[in-house]
C-alpha cells in the first residue's frame, strides 16, 4: 500500500488544441454569466423607476418625521419644547389628554390636528396609536370582567376607520388612503377572528392597491403595508383572493421596497434588516427557501441589534419541512403582539 | 532493553511528524477558531467548542488504544471536532458530544477493505441534519462579519494551505465548479448573483472547502480523479441547490463518499495504488509475547 500512486498521461491533448478548448470554456462561462447577469442581476429584485425621489417613494424628511413624531409623544412640559405649529400642538395635547384619561377630548384634539395637516403620516400614525391602545385596554378590560359582547364607547365605536374614511372623502391623497388601509389592518389585529381578519385585509389590500396602481407605484409605505398584508395572511387559506393573488406577491411588494431603500439610500439600518428580513418571509411564502435564508443572512449582517439578530436565530432553526407552519407562528406572535403594534409607521423614522 | 525474538512491543506512542499535512490543518482551524471567537462574527459557544473537541479526541484516543494497542496524539479528531463545533448550530450542549462520536465511529465502523470512506465530520454533520429532528442546523454562512475581503483573504490563505497540502486541483475545481453551477442557476431564474455566489464568501463554504473536502482519506487517489471528483460535486451540489434544498455542499459530498469504495476498487483494477498519506513517527515500549 505503499507505492507511489501512479498518474495516467495528463497531457494526451496537443497544446494547441488544449488553448482551443480553453478558449472555448472560457467564451461560454462569458456567455452563461452575461446571462446570468441579464436574468437576475445583483440581488433579483423588481425594477425601480428611474425618476423615482425620496418625495415620490414618501421617504423624504425621515429625519424631521422623527424629530417631529418624538415631540408630540414627549412627556416634556410644552414650555421647555421648541416651538410647535398649532396642529402638532393639537395632536401633542390629545396625546397628552389621552394620557390623564380623557380620551373623548384626546381623540377629539387630534383629529382637530390631523384635520389641519392631513397628508402628515407622523399625525395620523400617532391618532391611530392611540384609538388602538384605548381599544386594545377596553377589550383586555371587557375580557376580565367576562363580558360576551363588548361594546365600545361612542368615541371609540368604529374608530379610526371611520375619521380616515372621512378624512379621505375630505382630502384624497395617497397619505390619507394609506392611513384609512392601515386602519383596517389595525382592526386586523384586535379581532384575529378569521370572519373579521379577511374582509380587513381585503379592504386594506385595495385601498392600497389603488394608490400603487394609480399614480404611485413606487410609495413605499403602501407598497410595504401591501406586502406585508400579502405576508400575514394564511398561506393553506383556499379563498377568493388566494386564487387571484400570485404566490409571490407579498415578495414582489417588499422586494421593491428593499430596491428602492437601496437605490435611494435611505432609511436606517434597522429598517433595513426587517425589511430584509421580512422578504425572508415572504420568499419562504414563494416556496425558495434558499433565497429565504440569503435575505435572512442579508438581515442579520445588516443590523446587530438584539431584537433582529434574536427574530433571525430563531428563523436559523426552522427545519425545512417545518418551515412554512414555524413561519405562521411566527407571523401569528407578531401579530398578537399588541403593546408594540406592527402597523405603527413609527419604524419608518426611527 | 531490547525485545526478545517472539516479542511484540505493548504500546506503540505515535506522534504526527512536523510535515504531516494534518498538522497545518490543525494550525488553520485553530486559528480560524481563534480569529472567529474573538475579532469576527462567529458567535460560537466556547464551551461547545470544548465539548466537541473533548468528545472526540476522547474517544478516538480510546477506540485507538484498544484497538491498535497505540497511545496516539488525536489530531484528526482534533480536526474533526473544530469542524463539527464551528459549523453545527444548536442549542442543546449534548449536540456537541453525540456528533463527534458519530464521526468518530464512522472512520472505525464504516469502511472498506482498506480504510473508511466517509469524511468523518461531514458524516456526523449530514446524521444530525438527518436524523436529529431540528435539533441542529448548519451555522449561517454569515461569519467573519461578512466582510467580503476578510472572506477574500481567507480564500488565499486557504488556496496556499491547498497548495502545501498539494490538493489545489481539487479546490480550484470544486471552487470553479461552484461558480459555473451557480450562474447556470441564476441564468435559470433562481437568485441574484449575490445569492448565487454569496456562499463563497462565506465560513461554511470555506471551513468545507479547505476543512473537509481536501482529506486524502476520502477522496480519489489521482490528480484527475480528484478534479473530476471536485466537479461532480459541485454539479450534484448545484442540483440540490436548484432544487431548494438546504445544507446541499454536505449532501452532495456525502453521497460521494457513499460511493468512494467503488471508485477505489475502480481505481485498484487500473493498477493505482494509494499511499499512506499521514506522516506519523512511531515510538514502541513494553513488550508482549508475539
Amino acid at each position: 500500500m505503499n507505492a507511489t500512486p501512479v498518474e495516467p498521461n495528463e497531457s494526451a491533448w496537443p497544446a494547441g488544441r488544449r488553448k482551443l478548448y480553453w478558449c472555448v470554456a472560457l467564451m461560454l462561462l462569458a456567455a452563461l454569466a452575461a446571462l446570468a447577469w441579464i436574468r437576475t442581476g445583483m440581488l433579483d429584485l423588481p425594477a425601480v423607476p428611474a425618476n423615482l425621489t425620496l418625495a415620490t417613494a414618501g421617504l423624504a424628511d425621515l429625519n424631521q418625521m422623527k424629530k417631529l413624531n418624538d415631540q408630540i409623544w414627549s412627556t416634556t412640559p410644552t414650555g421647555q419644547q421648541p416651538a410647535l405649529s398649532p396642529e402638532a400642538l393639537l395632536v401633542q395635547r390629545g396625546i397628552g389628554a389621552y394620557r390623564r384619561g380623557e380620551a373623548k377630548a384626546a381623540l377629539e384634539e387630534m383629529r382637530q390636528g390631523i384635520r389641519l395637516d392631513p397628508n402628515n403620516l407622523v399625525f395620523a400614525n400617532a391618532y391611530r396609536m392611540v384609538v388602538f391602545a384605548a381599544r386594545r385596554d377596553f377589550l383586555a378590560a371587557a375580557r376580565r370582567e367576562m363580558v360576551a359582547t363588548p361594546k365600545f364607547p361612542p368615541e371609540l365605536d368604529r374608530q379610526p376607520i371611520a375619521f380616515f374614511e372621512e378624512l379621505d372623502r375630505r382630502h384624497h391623497t395617497r397619505e390619507t388612503r394609506l392611513d384609512l388601509a392601515l386602519a383596517w389592518v389595525d382592526e386586523m389585529l384586535l379581532f384575529p377572528a378569521l370572519e373579521v381578519k379577511a374582509p380587513s385585509s381585503v379592504e386594506a389590500v385595495d385601498l392600497l392597491t389603488q394608490v400603487i396602481d394609480h399614480g404611485d407605484p413606487g410609495y413605499v409605505p403602501a407598497l410595504f403595508a401591501r406586502g406585508l398584508n400579502h405576508l400575514h395572511r394564511p398561506a393553506r387559506l383556499v379563498w377568493p383572493e388566494s386564487a387571484k393573488t400570485p404566490r409571490d406577491a407579498a415578495a414582489q411588494d417588499l422586494g421593491k421596497c428593499v430596491a428602492i431603500g437601496r437605490k435611494l439610500h435611505t432609511g436606517s439600518a434597522h429598517l433595513h434588516a426587517v425589511l430584509a428580513m421580512n422578504l425572508g418571509d415572504a420568499y419562504v411564502k414563494a416556496g425558495r427557501l434558499s433565497v429565504a435564508h440569503s435575505w435572512w443572512q442579508i438581515a442579520q449582517n445588516l443590523c446587530h441589534d438584539d431584537d433582529v439578530q434574536a427574530a433571525i436565530h430563531r428563523r436559523y432553526g426552522w427545519p425545512d419541512d417545518e418551515i412554512l407552519d414555524r413561519l405562521e407562528a411566527e407571523l401569528d406572535r407578531s401579530r398578537g403582539e399588541l403593546d408594540h403594534p406592527m402597523t405603527d409607521l413609527a419604524l419608518m423614522w426611527n | 532493553m531490547s525485545r526478545p525474538a517472539n516479542h511484540k512491543p505493548a504500546w506503540v506512542f505515535t506522534l504526527p511528524s512536523i510535515k504531516d499535512p494534518r498538522c497545518m490543518l490543525a494550525l488553520g482551524l485553530t486559528l480560524w477558531t481563534v480569529l472567529g471567537q474573538t475579532t469576527y462574527y462567529f458567535n460560537r459557544d466556547s464551551f461547545q467548542l470544548e465539548v466537541a473537541v473533548a468528545s472526540a479526541c476522547a474517544l478516538d484516543f480510546v477506540i485507538t488504544a484498544i484497538w491498535k494497542r497505540e497511545l496516539a496524539v488525536p489530531l484528526s479528531a482534533y480536526i474533526t471536532a473544530l469542524s463539527i463545533g464551528l459549523l453545527v448550530e444548536s442549542y442543546d450542549w449534548r449536540v456537541y458530544v453525540v456528533v463527534p462520536c458519530w464521526a468518530i465511529l464512522s472512520k472505525y465502523l464504516l469502511r472498506d477493505q482498506t480504510r473508511h470512506f466517509f469524511n468523518p465530520s461531514n458524516f456526523g454533520i449530514v446524521m444530525v441534519l438527518l436524523f436529529g429532528h431540528g435539533v441542529a442546523s448548519v451555522a449561517p454562512g454569515s461569519q467573519w462579519g461578512a466582510d467580503y475581503r476578510v472572506a477574500f483573504a481567507i480564500l488565499c490563505l486557504g488556496m496556499m494551505m491547498m497548495t502545501r497540502l498539494k490538493q489545489l486541483e481539487l479546490a480550484l475545481a470544486w471552487i470553479g465548479g461552484f461558480v459555473v453551477m451557480s450562474l447556470l442557476r441564476m441564468a435559470l431564474g433562481q437568485g441574484g448573483l449575490v445569492f448565487a455566489l454569496g456562499p463563497l464568501t462565506g465560513a461554511e463554504f470555506a471551513l468545507f472547502t479547505f476543512s473537509m473536502l481536501p482529506d486524502p482519506k476520502t477522496c480519489p487517489p489521482t490528480r484527475r480523479g480528484r478534479v473530476v471528483w471536485a466537479l461532480s460535486i459541485a454539479v450534484t451540489d448545484g442540483v440540490l441547490r436548484y432544487l431548494e434544498i438546504r445544507y446541499s455542499m454536505f449532501y452532495a459530498l456525502f453521497a460521494h463518499c457513499a460511493i468512494l469504495p467503488g471508485v477505489r476498487a475502480l481505481a485498484a483494477r487500473a493498477g493505482v495504488q494509494e499511499k499512506e498519506v499521514w506522516r506519523i513517527l512511531k515510538f514502541p515500549f513494553g513488550s508482549r509475547p508475539g
